[in-house]
């Protein structure tokens, strides 16, 4: 019983000393940054800031004032929440490309039109193609099935984590359910447009 | 009905069973974990546990799948049987402890245990699937641990028992 327990202890041992070796120059994002202030006609654009939840980055980093990008009083609880109102603008105006958060099966049942499909899955083995290609240089609007859910701060601590030139990033507060609710323009089916 | 033997034949073909599917399991899992520990960080997050500092998510986000392949990999050797069926075991009490938790708090939150993948319940839906699920694999382990790894494994030809 005494070895047993001695092989236990060794086994936990190991796990402890090459995960924490593992752990050393590699970066994990507890919490999403403060937003990147926001301003019209200008290239906003997200970078991983050391603190806030951060292991120390490799790369370089800019520290971003705690700026929400907008709103009412109602969403500075997450400063990234955006109000449909708002979402519906930057959809209107075609200045933001719409991300879906959700699985595959809730995509195809109904999306916001136009959107592409990312999920934190998404990222194993590194930025998809399409983030490059289509991202780069613009505001991401993030949704899954409101603010219970947190896939969308999932995805957007992958895109930070890219390092690209993306941003800002958003999320809608009411997720799809609430663009759906409001009567705005969906889909249903694959994603179009971002092969 | 009597208890199996830990040395019968019976009983080492289908401890060889439980450590090959056990061990394969977590190791699946771990290989899943390590490729995302940023998904593993917020598995642990989603737990909401009171007060649980930074630096002890990010540590666990590489602890917890580097000690389920450690013990898996064991486990399908044959190799400290009881041991890494021990530290499997104790891992598993602590997800069905966390896993309980979430239920009784009525906390919305994803399971990171297989990624994208499922075993027995929904993936990702943690709920009281993934409790019996978990409560099926802890009995494997604890048989492991009661009766050993049986004639074929590496326990065997190095003179451990």
């Amino acid at each position: 019983m005494r070895r047993v327990l001695f092989q236990f202890l060794i086994l936990l041992f190991l796990g402890l000393a090459v995960g924490a070796a593992h752990s050393w120059g590699t970066t994990i994002m507890l919490r999403l940054p403060p937003p990147a202030p926001s301003t019209d006609g200008g290239t906003p654009v997200q970078t991983p800031t050391p603190g806030a939840g951060n292991l120390p980055t490799t790369s370089p980093t800019s520290t971003p004032t705690a700026t929400p990008p907008s709103g009412p009083p109602a969403a500075a609880a997450n400063p990234y929440y955006i109000e449909l109102p708002e979402a519906k603008k930057h959809f209107d105006d075609g200045t933001a490309i719409f991300v879906d958060a959700r699985g595959i099966k809730e995509f195809r049942e109904g999306h916001i039109r136009g959107a592409m499909r990312l999920t934190k899955e998404d990222f194993g083995g590194g930025p998809p193609a399409k983030v490059k290609n289509y991202l780069v240089g613009q505001r991401v609007i993030v949704y899954c099935v409101g603010s219970e859910c947190t896939d969308s701060e999932a995805v957007i601590k992958r895109l930070i984590a890219c390092n690209l030139q993306m941003g800002p990033y958003h999320i809608i507060k009411d997720g799809f359910p609430g663009w759906q609710k409001a009567g705005y323009p969906v889909e249903t089916g694959d994603e179009v447009g971002f092969e | 009905m009597s208890e199996p033997r830990a040395g019968s034949s019976a009983w080492s073909v289908a401890a060889l069973v439980l450590r090959v599917v056990l061990g394969g399991v977590f190791i699946f899992a771990a290989s899943i974990k390590l490729g995302d520990p940023q998904g593993v960080s917020e598995g642990i997050q989603a737990f909401r546990v009171p007060g649980m500092p930074d630096h002890l998510i990010i540590l666990g986000s590489y602890v917890l799948p580097w000690t389920e392949l450690f013990a898996g990999v064991a486990l399908v050797l044959g190799l400290w049987t009881r041991a890494s069926a021990l530290a499997i075991a104790a891992m598993l009490a602590l997800f069905i402890a966390m896993v309980y938790s979430i239920i009784a708090r009525e906390i919305h939150a994803e399971c990171g245990c297989f990624g994208k993948f499922r075993l027995l319940c929904e993936a990702k839906k943690m709920g009281w699937c993934k409790v019996v699920e978990n409560s099926t694999m802890l009995a494997m382990a604890l048989s492991l641990v009661a009766f050993g790894g049986g004639r074929f494994g590496l326990d065997r030809v190095l003179g451990n028992r």
